[in-house]
């Protein structure tokens, strides 16, 4: 058994070659690269959570079209037939594209701030924030017939999980933007290049919150994919 | 050419009895509202990076005004006709379209026609509602919103052409969707250079260019010529791409 999900994290890093998304994600790191350099230094150390946060929103999109496609072409009811189980399946397909996102943040960031960003609360804060997009985008995209459909609802989706932005930039502090499961990575992200100070407390919500909403997540996951993918074969 | 015209009724139709069923046009004419409820916050965001950091954000205004309501609409109205093309072909309807009499390229060019016409409207609307600018910078903003509308299916048919299916697409529109919101904004930093002039190559610099110079009173006649004439072009030449790649 232990050699499913290798075999399935394999599978996923091949397709992903095949899709473009490495060449895709190439060009988007040299277009990052080369568009920060004209932020002013001062500006750039604020101004990275919210870049990060919205390319990596982007991940939302790649996941729900790899879920549209194989429904499309019929090889999620192919990989039904196999020892496969679905938390292979969605894990091999959470890690290998957090695996992409986290990559092309590392690289961004070391071209354009430099070493000195907080290693712990950066990873924690991409992948914990990464996680979440790529979640909502494989819970929301079976719910619509063709991704056309889906796309604008979804920016409807990403609205509401971008809205702790408004708090975290201190526009308009209010509690209810942590309600968000996206605050607490956007934080974190915020105490990697070293613009907010997280006391004990803070840690553990920043963390901790979007890990029981991924948790959460994972099972509305698995019943989203068996009753609208698996069991719907016909009625695509 | 009377034929063409009963074709594109058709379709129009058919999009019009579509659209009961799906909530796909209502959520579209969403999105310039998303975008100009973004700049409700840019007194407040200026206000703010002021305070904090001691950086005026005033003289950027044009640009960020740019980005959110010119390129923002094509963009979105662009990947939809993109993923909408692709989809169809996916689906075979551009297929089941070859053995009736409409000639291969109607389709395309109605598609392309209808996101022209929805994008242009969606510009006027996100820049009425954003209030951030005045009633003669919106009433020079007309021609600006055709170029801007030009620009949706130079951006979707390119997204369409260039993905084989609508994962590839994905890939595509996430390089171009960050190329159009950062590198026609470049050129800002150079107004006073002539070099800005080498961004025209990008369809995306000419609604944007034309659009700062109506913003801070300048003339923008040229801007705006070349951008409709340029995209239109491209347009003309994509269609024929596009329905070549889609079939």
């Amino acid at each position: 058994m232990s050699g499913v999900l290798p075999t399935a994290v394999r599978m996923d890093f091949r397709l992903q070659r095949r899709y473009g998304f490495w060449y895709a994600t190439a060009f988007v790191v040299l277009l990052w690269i080369g568009v920060l350099q004209l932020v002013p230094d001062p500006l750039l150390g604020p101004a990275m959570p919210y870049l990060l946060m919205a390319d990596l929103a982007f991940m939302m999109f790649f996941i729900a079209g790899a879920v549209f496609f194989e429904k499309g072409e019929r090889t999620v009811f192919a990989l039904v037939t196999t020892p496969l189980r679905f938390r292979h399946y969605l894990t091999a397909k959470l890690l290998t594209m957090s695996a992409l996102a986290l990559v092309t943040c590392v690289v961004v960031v070391l071209a354009d701030y430099g070493p000195g960003v907080a290693l712990f609360p950066f990873v924690a804060g991409v992948v914990l924030m990464t996680l979440l997009m790529l979640l909502t985008g494989f819970i929301t995209a079976p719910l619509f017939p063709s991704i056309s459909e889906w796309l604008l609802p979804s920016t409807l989706v990403l609205t509401v999980l971008n809205a702790p932005i408004v708090g975290y930039s201190g526009l308009y502090p209010h509690p209810a933007f942590s309600l968000v499961p996206t605050d607490g990575p956007l934080r974190l992200l915020g105490a990697a290049f070293h613009q907010v100070t997280l006391t004990g407390w803070q840690w553990t919500y920043a963390i901790g919150y979007p890990a029981v909403w991924i948790a959460g997540l994972c099972l509305l996951a698995k019943h989203v994919f068996h009753r609208h993918v698996v069991t719907s074969e016909g009625g695509r | 050419m009377g034929g063409t015209t009963g074709f594109i009724a058709t379709f129009g139709r058919n999009d019009l009895r579509t659209v009961r069923r799906d909530s796909m046009l209502v959520t579209v004419m969403l999105g310039p509202f998303l975008y100009a409820a973004a700049l409700w916050f840019l007194p407040a965001i200026t206000g703010h990076v002021a305070r904090e950091y001691a950086f005026d954000l005033v003289p950027y205004h044009s640009a960020i005004v740019s980005a959110f309501c010119v390129l923002g609409p094509p963009l979105l109205l662009g990947a939809v006709l993109a993923l909408q093309l692709l989809d169809e072909r996916d689906q075979n309807t551009l297929a089941a379209l070859r053995v009736t009499p409409v000639p291969p390229a109607t389709y395309t060019a109605y598609r392309a026609g209808s996101t022209i016409a929805l994008t242009t409207f969606s510009v006027l609307a996100s820049l009425t509602v954003s209030g951030q600018v005045d009633a003669w910078t919106l009433l020079l903003s007309v021609p600006i919103a055709l170029t801007a509308g030009l620009l949706a299916p130079v951006l979707g048919l390119v997204m369409a052409s260039l993905g084989r299916n609508k994962i590839e697409g994905l890939a595509v529109m996430r390089v171009i969707g960050l190329a159009v919101f950062t590198v026609p904004m470049i050129p800002f930093f150079i107004l006073d250079s002539p070099w800005q002039l080498a961004f025209g190559v990008v369809p995306a610099y000419w609604p944007v260019r034309a659009f700062w110079s109506a913003f801070d009173g300048g003339t923008y006649g040229l801007y705006v010529a070349g951008g409709l004439l340029y995209n239109a072009a491209l347009v003309g030449v994509l269609l024929r791409v596009a329905t070549m790649r889609l079939r």
